[in-house]
């Protein structure tokens, strides 16, 4: 680093000054006002602009080249930075880069005339001597700079500090942007204050329009065919803007406005979605109760006014449009995703209101069991109670049904309880059906299969259990965070009519701050507008942070900060110990499962590699046994020093660079197993104890390892034929076909073996042994026997999904009573329990039935001693 | 000295908390900022849904109590509903109680809302705050709801993205000594400067606790001494400990269990010593990083040890010369 820094030094010599270009924002709005007024500095116009011969030094003074009207160009061209080569990422350099400023406050900033970086582009690369990356970043947003992350053709300049990104000289040699080092950008701010002094009145005026108008039109600065394609509205709003511009320098905010959409819409009819209506709606907003809060009343009243979720909106409306002619498409639920504060309901609400349709809405607010789901919906949805009716009434009653409606073609006759008018359900925040909701999401899923109305459910959380099971029944359909550029129309429109200045930097820091939650910027906007009245980047940012929403971490959040070297060192001992209070039984197992991995930054100086890690290994072995005692002994006095030692200890030696991601910790797995293994062998054993005298270690350590070869080999060699040989010496053993497949679990090369078994065989072994009769150790009441007997129960019920977490007593009952029917044994539906329990390996006879279940369990009882 | 603690109590007997509630928006203590912003909400009247934020004890369900009073006025009885963790606030008492509330009819005068207080809202469950969304929402054309909570990361996203979120800081000792004082003169109570300097160290920016503290100091002894404070305020000196700990540092071995065996003596028992030697060891800025694990295993074992029921003095003082052991060359201890 030290080696680029200098050749950028040297080079900063060699560089020639005093090359002069006529500013291309100057000419355009003095000389050619018809020509783009984009007014950025165009990396291919500025070959065209004549150079001017080399008189004045630079960064001397600037106001000799206010006087010639001409100002200087300031910076040079990105062909005089040295070549860089591609660097190796370095921890060490790394560290040295987040420390900021090499001499902070050396130079002092600049001070220039408000938003006088507005339309220019700017790119960031390197670090810089008296001001850290922040703060220039800071600096340039405050005078109104856009700042974009890679260097591209519409990129105005490439502020360069020391040690620059190689892709982005690279880049701006090839597209010939002009370069700043940190001194030139100082001047830049610096002249915009004399320029502006001088020529205020020409200037800011259009600046602040422009502004504006990048708000409102942002795709079109991307898309230069657009631009191309309607070169005459362009120009010509352009040049009236600028007249009027030039006649009241601060135009009213109205007519500002006006233009604003006007412009818009001729430039870009295509957006006039993201842009708000400037004509009708300041009435319809006058005429509401100034008492509302500002969510309510900005509401969005029609399409064009939602931000972002277009196509989204428009697909809800056709699916809807498609409910209206009376068709039921093949997905009768939409399910919404997405983060809060984007819109989903809003647009859930107006896109129904929109196609004509009266709106249910169940939201978290109300009870939404599976009874009053049922009590609600079942009548909403054309449907009745399920229970009066058997499965092939319904059928046959639901295929007249449909045989009417065909009939009629008329679907709202059904609608029994909204009488002529049409309904969609809105089932909101369906991921928030919390405890009260017994059943309820089962029940929503039944509804969405049978319904004859819309419905739509929305969540924000689309992985939680109980959305992804309803998810199969819907069409899925996510919302993305809406863009800065998609929000700014609207954010501008509601600060004008609230009578706040925004600054369009602080629009863009809002936005990131809240990670792109517009209610949450509408709401701060609100309550930052009642004692000031405008507000800029440097107030969004302090206020953003005053006003962070704060999310509660997850343990990977929190894995990251300890392990992780340099937020780590940000933090006082006080902070590291509270962070493992966000989950203090999962964050020790991290830091345990991820530390080993860790690249520790100590470990080239004070300590070396394996002293890190023995630390660290000490520490949380030390940590294990307070661990121990404070679960143990319930001493919950001890955990700050648990949170000590299993944490803060071991990421104070071990913290670094990581490779690659954070596990999850394998413990957790890897113990549940054992758990599992261990069961298995105990099963196992306690059968087998009729036969040998051992105890769990032995049946592990010497019966497995022999028996298990002995019980799969002649199924290898003789295929089905060595069945009986197999079946003779479990039976011997009293063990059933489940300790057969424990067994090959338990023994090491299980796996290794069981694929050399054929498939044929297996199943052929499975019937044989299912077949016959065995003998049994002794008679459980619970245990493997049961839990088969559930399972076949449970594959039964499978027929219909059943996937909610509450499955209670009734609705396994109404499972039973389903399978029951086809099977033709409804009045034996009470004695199924029992024979549960009864029949000891229930799935012995296949037929599955109650009836014969119990006849088959009556030779089974046969009892060895 | 019981005559004193009489006269106080004879005329009122609410607790000094209670009794120097402020009932106005301008006198609560400290947090200028925010409070400046509830002035202004209470001006215009349009309360937005808020979030209040802080450590407890400084003033958040004081000063939303005082804009409802202010807005409200007469009307408070009718169209407040103040819930908090004593009442029971699960999901079923959201979808009734609160439900039912927003949507009564109240008559008010124009701009002004009926006002749900929650207060200690971060103990509310997850399910209880999904059931608020849509109701805060939904009846946001006559209700409005001001939560306050300890930790705001513990209210779900989608209300805190509904809300505006008021943060409250810990009050300066200035503050909390400015009201003391205030009180002081009012109740006719005794007080040494040193006294009134002891009570504000001892609540750490908690303006509840202060008053309590000294209205037990008080009516205990009738005199604000730091010596009263602390007997009432029983705590093991941190002072003292951070005096043990800087000898322990320096590697002062004497004077370190000399200060450990004040404590002792002065009857605090080894788990509260130890327990506050952790907490002062945790903001003890003089030790660096990898000091600081050091003193805190060392002093973990020795809380292991207490814990397992080994409470003598020997262990604490067996702890200090440790923790001073640090601090000596390591040849000092080669024969």
């Amino acid at each position: 680093m030290p080696r680029g820094r200098h050749r950028i030094e040297d080079s900063e010599e060699e560089i020639d000054p005093e090359e002069f270009f006529s500013s291309p924002r100057k000419s355009d709005s003095k000389a050619n006002p018809a020509s783009k007024p984009k007014t950025e500095p165009k990396p291919k116009s500025k070959h065209a602009v004549a150079q001017k011969p080399k008189e004045e030094k630079m960064s001397v003074d600037t106001a000799d080249a206010m006087d010639v009207d001409e100002p200087k160009e300031i910076g040079f061209p990105a062909s005089e930075l040295p070549d860089v080569a591609p660097k190796k990422f370095s921890y060490a350099q790394h560290m040295q880069h987040m420390g900021g400023a090499k001499h902070p406050g050396s130079k002092s900033t600049p001070e220039g005339a408000p938003n006088c970086l507005a339309d220019l582009r700017f790119v960031v690369t390197g670090e810089f001597s008296s001001l850290s990356r922040e703060e220039i970043t800071d600096l340039i947003k405050v005078y109104g700079g856009h700042l974009t992350s890679a260097v591209s053709g519409k990129t105005s300049f490439l502020v360069v500090g020391g040690d620059p990104g190689s892709s982005k000289v690279k880049k701006a040699k090839s597209l010939k942007t002009r370069c700043l080092y940190e001194d030139d950008l100082f001047e830049l701010i610096r002249s915009s204050k004399d320029s502006s002094s001088s020529s205020a009145l020409s200037q800011e005026g259009p600046h602040e329009e422009l502004q504006e108008l990048e708000g409102a039109e942002p795709l079109s600065q991307m898309d230069v065919s657009q631009d191309q394609q309607e070169p005459l509205h362009d120009s010509k709003g352009k040049a009236k803007e600028k007249a009027e511009a030039k006649v009241e320098h601060h135009a009213t905010p109205k007519k500002r406005h006006q233009e604003v959409a006007s412009k818009a819409s001729n430039v870009a009819p295509h957006l006039s979605a993201s842009q708000p209506d400037a004509a009708s709606s300041p009435s319809s907003a006058a005429a509401t109760d100034p008492s509302e809060l500002w969510t309510e009343k900005y509401k969005p009243k029609k399409l064009s006014e939602l931000c972002g979720h277009k196509g989204n909106a428009e697909l809800i409306l056709h699916w809807l449009s498609q409910w209206a002619t009376g068709l039921i498409p093949d997905r009768r639920a939409i399910l919404i995703s997405g983060p809060p504060g984007i819109g989903k309901t809003t647009t859930a609400h107006l896109v129904s209101k929109l196609a004509g349709f009266d709106v249910l809405e169940l939201n978290a607010s109300e009870t939404r069991s599976k009874s009053t789901l049922k009590d609600i919906l079942g009548s909403a949805v054309g449907n009745r109670g399920v229970l009066e009716f058997d499965r092939k009434k319904i059928r046959s009653l639901e295929a007249t049904q449909e045989q009417q409606l065909k009939n009629d073609g008329d679907l709202q006759r059904s609608l029994t309880t909204s009488g002529a008018k049409k309904l969609v359900v809105i089932m909101d925040e369906v991921d928030g059906m919390s405890g009260g909701d017994r059943g309820g999401s089962t029940e929503l899923i039944q509804l969405v299969k049978r319904t004859r109305v819309p419905i739509i459910c929305i969540c924000n959380d689309r992985q939680s259990t109980k959305v992804r099971s309803l998810a199969n029944y819907c069409e899925d359909m996510k919302f993305r965070r809406p863009t800065e550029q998609q929000m700014r129309a609207r954010l501008n429109t509601i600060a004008f009519r609230e009578g706040l200045k925004l600054e369009p930097n602080a629009v863009a820091q809002l936005v990131q701050s809240t990670h792109n939650d517009i209610r949450q910027i509408i709401n701060l906007l609100s309550s930052y507008s009642l004692n000031k009245s405008s507000m800029s980047y440097m107030d969004s940012k302090a206020f953003s942070t005053l006003n962070k929403k704060e999310v509660s971490v997850g343990p990977f959040d929190v894995i990251g900060k300890y392990l992780n070297g340099v937020e780590n060192m940000g933090m006082s001992f006080a902070d590291k110990l509270d962070l493992y209070y966000n989950d203090f039984s999962i964050i020790p197992l991290f830091v345990q499962e991820n530390y080993i991995d860790n690249r520790p930054a100590r470990a080239d100086s004070e300590l070396g590699f394996l002293d890190s890690l023995s630390n660290a290994a000490d520490l949380i072995s030390e940590a294990d046994l307070v661990d121990n005692k404070l679960r143990g002994t319930q001493q919950w006095g001890l955990m700050p020093l648990h949170a000590a030692l299993s944490c803060v200890g071991p990421a104070q030696y071990m913290r670094g660079g990581h490779n690659g991601m954070y596990r999850f910790p394998g413990w957790l797995g890897q113990n549940s197993k054992g758990n599992k293994l261990g069961r298995m062998l105990r099963e196992v054993q306690s059968h087998m104890r009729l036969r040998v005298s051992a105890d769990k270690t032995e049946i592990r350590k010497s019966y497995i390892p022999s028996m298990v070869p002995e019980l799969v080999t002649p199924l290898v060699s003789q295929g089905a034929g060595g069945i009986p040989d197999v079946i003779s010496m479990m039976d011997h053993y009293y063990l059933n076909k489940e300790h057969w497949d424990a067994m090959l679990e338990l023994h090491l090369d299980g796996d290794k073996l069981l694929k050399m078994v054929p498939t044929a065989v297996k199943t052929a072994f499975t019937r044989e042994y299912n077949k016959g009769n065995h003998p049994i150790a002794y008679q459980t009441l619970s245990g493997v026997a049961s839990g088969k007997a559930v399972s076949d129960a449970a594959s039964a019920a499978s027929l219909k999904p059943d996937t909610e977490d509450y499955v209670d007593l009734d609705e396994a009952e109404e499972a039973e009573e389903d399978s029951a029917t086809t099977s033709d044994i409804e009045d034996d539906a009470l004695a199924k329990p029992v024979k549960r329990k009864a029949g000891n390996r229930a799935g012995a006879k296949a037929s599955g039935s109650g009836v014969s279940m119990s006849k088959a369990a009556a030779p089974r009882k046969r009892r060895k001693p | 000295m019981a005559a004193t603690a009489k006269s106080v109590s004879s005329d009122n007997t609410l607790p000094w908390v209670e009794k120097y509630r402020p009932t106005e928006l301008k006198d609560v203590v400290g947090n200028q900022e925010t409070v400046d912003r509830l002035n202004v909400i209470a001006m215009s009247g349009n309360v937005p849904n808020l979030i209040l934020a802080g450590a407890p004890g400084i003033g958040k369900t004081t000063s939303i109590l005082c804009l409802a009073h202010t807005l409200l006025g007469p009307t408070y009885k009718e169209a407040v509903l103040e819930l908090n963790a004593s009442d029971d606030r699960g999901i079923d008492v959201v979808r009734n109680r609160i439900k039912m509330f927003a949507q009564k009819k109240v008559n008010l005068p124009t701009g002004r809302h009926k006002i749900i207080i929650l207060d200690e809202a971060d103990s509310m469950t997850p399910g209880a705050q999904q059931a608020l969304r849509r109701t805060m929402e939904i009846y946001s054309n006559t209700t409005r709801f001001a939560l306050a909570c300890n930790l705001s990361g513990k209210i779900i996203e989608p209300i805190q993205s509904r809300c505006a979120i008021l943060r409250y800081g810990k009050l300066q000792n200035e503050q909390i000594l400015h009201r003391l004082v205030e009180i002081c003169r009012f109740e006719n109570v005794e007080y040494t400067p040193e006294g009134l300097d002891a009570i504000a160290f001892s609540a750490d920016g908690d303006m509840r606790q202060a008053v309590n503290n000294l209205q037990s100091t008080a009516s205990g002894f009738g005199l604000i001494t730091p010596e009263n404070v602390f007997r009432v305020c029983d705590q093991p000196h941190p002072v003292v400990i951070r005096k043990m700990l800087e000898n322990c540092s320096k590697g002062d071995v004497d004077e370190a269990v000399a200060c450990v065996t004040h404590l002792w003596t002065q009857g605090y028992s080894a788990i509260d010593i130890i327990t506050s030697i952790f907490r002062v060891v945790k903001v003890y800025d003089e030790l660096d990083e990898d000091k600081k694990l050091r003193f805190v295993r060392e002093i973990g074992t020795t809380h292991m040890r207490i814990v397992d029921g080994l409470q003598t003095l020997v262990q604490l003082q067996g702890l200090a010369a440790r923790l001073s052991k640090f601090a000596l060359p390591e040849k000092a201890f080669k024969a």
